[in-house]
C-alpha cells in the first residue's frame, strides 16, 4: 500500500469531527480500554463544550485512573472545567426500575413485567435504555462510553436491534389483548398494565431512537483498543466485522502498551517482545491500513494514573509518539 | 367408442406409472430439468461459490493465524462472506424450488386425477362399449351405472375396472420377479438342508442345541 493511502496515525479526526455524539472504546479485558477513554475523554474536554465520561464496565476503573470516586450520578472530575464523569452499572439499573414499578404496579404490572422480561436480553436492554434516556435528558456534546470487555460491548450494541423486534412484537400482543386483559382486571378492580404497555412503548421509542443514533457514522463511532499481540488482534478483527454487522463506525484502532527497548539494551525478554509487537503490528497495518487510524502507544514505565499523567498521556492520542532514539 | 377406451385406460396408466415411480423422484428429476433450463445463472453461481468458498477455506486452513494474520483474517473474511452469500442463494434457490414444487404439484395432480375425474364426468352418459347381450345374465345392469345407456359399460365403470386390472397385473409382475429372484439367489447359496435332531435330544427338559446358549 502506497504511503500517501496510509490514513495519520491519531485520533485527531476524531476530535475534528464535531457532530460526534457517542463514542464507544472497547476491546479486550487490560489492554487500556479505560486509559485510552480517559485520555479521549481528556482531549475532547480541550476542543468541545462539555464531556462525559461513562463506564459501563461492571469492574469500574474510571474511579481508578482518576483517582477519585464515582457514582452513578454525572460529577465534575477535578481539574477540568468541563469533563464529567459517571460509573453505571446496567444490570443494577435494571434492578432498580423493577423495584420501582413493582411498588407501583400490583400484581398485574408483575406479571406483564414477567412475561416482558421473559425475552432474552431484556433486562440489559432495558437498563440501558434507562441510562440512554438518562443521558439523553442532559446535555452534554459528546459522551464517551468506556465499555466493558468485547463480547459485553456487542452483546450491549446489538440489543437495540433485538429488543427492537421483541418490543414490537409485545406491544402487537398487547393490541390485541389488552383489551381483553382491561376486561379482567377491572373485574378484579385492577388497572395497571395499561400503564405497563404505555411503558414498554416509550420504552421501544427510546431504543429505536437509540438505535438510529448508533447507525449513523455522523453520531456515533467505536475505537477499537487492542495490544500487539496475537489473541488480541483476533478480537479486535472480530470485533470490527461484528460492528460492521451491525452497522455501527469504525475506522480507529488504538495500539497500546507497545515497548521500544533502546537499541543498545540487553533485556532480553524485552527484545523479544518487541520484536513480537513489532509483526503483529505489521500485520495490523498491512490489514486495516486504508480504512483505519492506527493509532500506536507505548507501555510506560508508570502507572497512568491521575488527571495530570492522563493529561500528559493523552498527548500521545493527538501527536504521534516517538521512540527515543 | 374404443378412443375413449383407450384414452381412459392410458390415463389410469400414467397415474398408476407415477405413483410407482414416486411423485418426489420425479419432482426431483424435473426441477433438476427445470433448473438447468430456467434458472442456469442461479444455478452456476451456486456451485462456483462452493467451490470458490471450499477452495478459500481450504486456504485458510493451511494458512497460520500466528504467522500471517494479516492474510489469515483477510481469508477469513473472504469465506465468510462466501458463505454468507451462499446462504442467500441458497434461499433463494429453495424459494424457487417450493414454487416450483406446487406447480409441478398441482399441474400433476391436473394431468391424471384431476383428467379422470373430468373425462369421467364428461362422459357420463355415453357408454364405452356394449356388452353382448346375456353375458352376464341379470349381473350386467350395474356395469351400465350411473348413468349410461342400460346394456353398456359406464366410463366409472371401465375406469374402476382398468385400474384394478393394472393393479394385479403389476402385483403379478412383481411376484414372478421375486420368485425369480429367490430362484436365482437360491441357486448362488443353497438352502440349508434341515439336519435330522435325535428325537431324544429334544426329550426330558434339555434344550436344543440352538436353545442352550440362551437359557445358559
Amino acid at each position: 500500500m502506497a504511503d500517501d493511502e496510509l490514513l495519520p496515525p491519531t485520533l485527531q479526526n476524531v476530535l475534528d469531527q464535531k457532530t460526534l455524539k457517542w463514542i464507544f472504546c472497547g476491546g479486550k479485558g487490560g489492554v487500556g480500554k479505560t486509559t485510552t477513554s480517559c485520555s479521549l475523554a481528556i482531549q475532547l474536554a480541550s476542543c468541545r463544550e462539555s464531556v462525559l465520561l461513562i463506564s459501563t464496565d461492571p469492574a469500574h476503573n474510571l474511579s481508578d485512573a482518576f483517582g477519585q470516586k464515582f457514582s452513578k450520578d454525572a460529577t465534575k472530575v477535578n481539574g477540568f472545567d468541563n469533563l464529567y464523569a459517571m460509573e453505571i452499572d446496567p444490570t443494577s439499573s435494571m434492578q432498580e426500575m423493577i423495584e420501582q414499578s413493582d411498588q407501583n404496579g400490583g400484581a398485574m404490572g408483575g406479571m406483564m413485567q414477567d412475561l416482558a422480561f421473559a425475552i432474552p436480553g431484556v433486562d440489559e436492554a432495558m437498563g440501558f435504555a434507562e441510562i440512554m434516556k438518562h443521558v439523553k435528558s442532559m446535555t452534554y456534546s459528546v459522551i464517551v462510553f468506556d465499555t466493558a470487555p468485547t463480547g459485553h460491548t456487542l452483546r450491549f450494541l446489538s440489543f437495540p436491534s433485538v429488543l427492537e423486534k421483541a418490543l414490537g412484537k409485545l406491544s402487537s400482543l398487547s393490541g390485541r389483548f389488552g383489551p381483553m386483559l382491561q376486561q379482567m382486571s377491572g373485574m378484579f378492580g385492577m388497572g395497571q398494565q395499561e400503564d405497563m404497555f404505555a411503558r414498554l412503548e416509550e420504552m421501544r421509542g427510546t431504543i429505536t431512537e437509540v438505535n438510529t443514533q448508533f447507525k449513523d457514522p455522523e453520531l456515533t463511532t467505536f475505537i477499537c483498543v487492542c495490544i500487539s499481540e496475537f489473541l488480541s488482534l483476533y478480537e479486535t478483527e472480530r470485533l470490527v466485522q461484528e460492528l460492521s454487522a451491525y452497522e455501527i463506525d469504525t475506522h480507529n484502532i488504538v495500539v497500546n502498551q507497545l515497548l521500544f527497548p533502546a537499541s543498545t539494551s540487553t533485556c532480553e525478554q524485552c527484545n523479544v517482545r518487541h520484536a513480537m509487537q513489532q509483526k503483529y503490528l505489521r500485520e495490523a497495518h498491512e490489514l486495516y491500513d486504508g480504512m483505519f487510524h492506527i493509532v500506536t502507544l507505548p507501555l510506560l514505565t508508570e502507572e497512568v494514573r491521575g488527571p495530570e499523567k492522563l493529561r500528559q498521556f493523552s498527548r500521545m492520542l493527538v501527536t504521534p509518539y516517538e521512540p527515543p532514539k | 367408442m374404443p378412443s375413449l377406451a383407450l384414452t381412459i385406460f392410458l390415463l389410469v396408466l400414467l397415474t398408476q406409472v407415477i405413483s410407482w415411480i414416486g411423485q418426489s423422484v420425479l419432482e426431483e428429476y424435473a426441477f433438476n430439468i427445470y433448473a438447468l433450463l430456467l434458472l442456469p445463472t442461479l444455478a452456476r453461481r451456486q456451485a462456483t461459490l462452493r467451490k470458490e468458498v471450499f477452495a478459500d477455506k481450504q486456504d485458510l486452513l493451511r494458512t497460520s493465524a500466528q504467522d500471517e494474520f494479516a492474510k489469515w483474517a483477510k481469508l477469513r473474511r473472504k469465506v465468510d462472506k462466501g458463505l454468507a452469500d451462499l446462504e442467500k442463494l441458497n434461499g433463494e434457490l429453495s424459494g424457487a424450488k417450493s414454487a416450483f414444487s406446487l406447480r409441478f404439484k398441482t399441474s400433476l395432480f391436473i394431468l391424471t386425477s384431476g383428467a379422470q375425474w373430468l373425462l369421467v364426468w364428461w362422459y357420463r352418459k355415453s357408454p364405452v362399449f356394449y356388452l353382448p347381450p346375456g353375458w352376464l345374465g341379470p349381473l350386467g345392469w350395474w356395469l351400465s351405472l350411473p348413468f349410461a345407456p342400460a346394456g353398456s359399460v359406464s366410463c366409472g365403470m371401465w375406469q374402476f375396472a382398468c385400474r384394478r386390472v393394472i393393479k394385479l397385473c403389476s402385483a403379478l409382475v412383481r411376484e414372478i420377479f421375486a420368485a425369480v429372484l429367490a430362484r436365482t439367489a437360491g441357486m448362488a447359496m443353497p438352502t440349508p438342508v434341515p439336519v435330522a435332531v435325535p428325537e431324544a435330544a429334544g426329550e426330558k427338559g434339555k434344550a436344543p442345541p440352538w436353545q442352550e446358549k440362551k437359557t445358559q
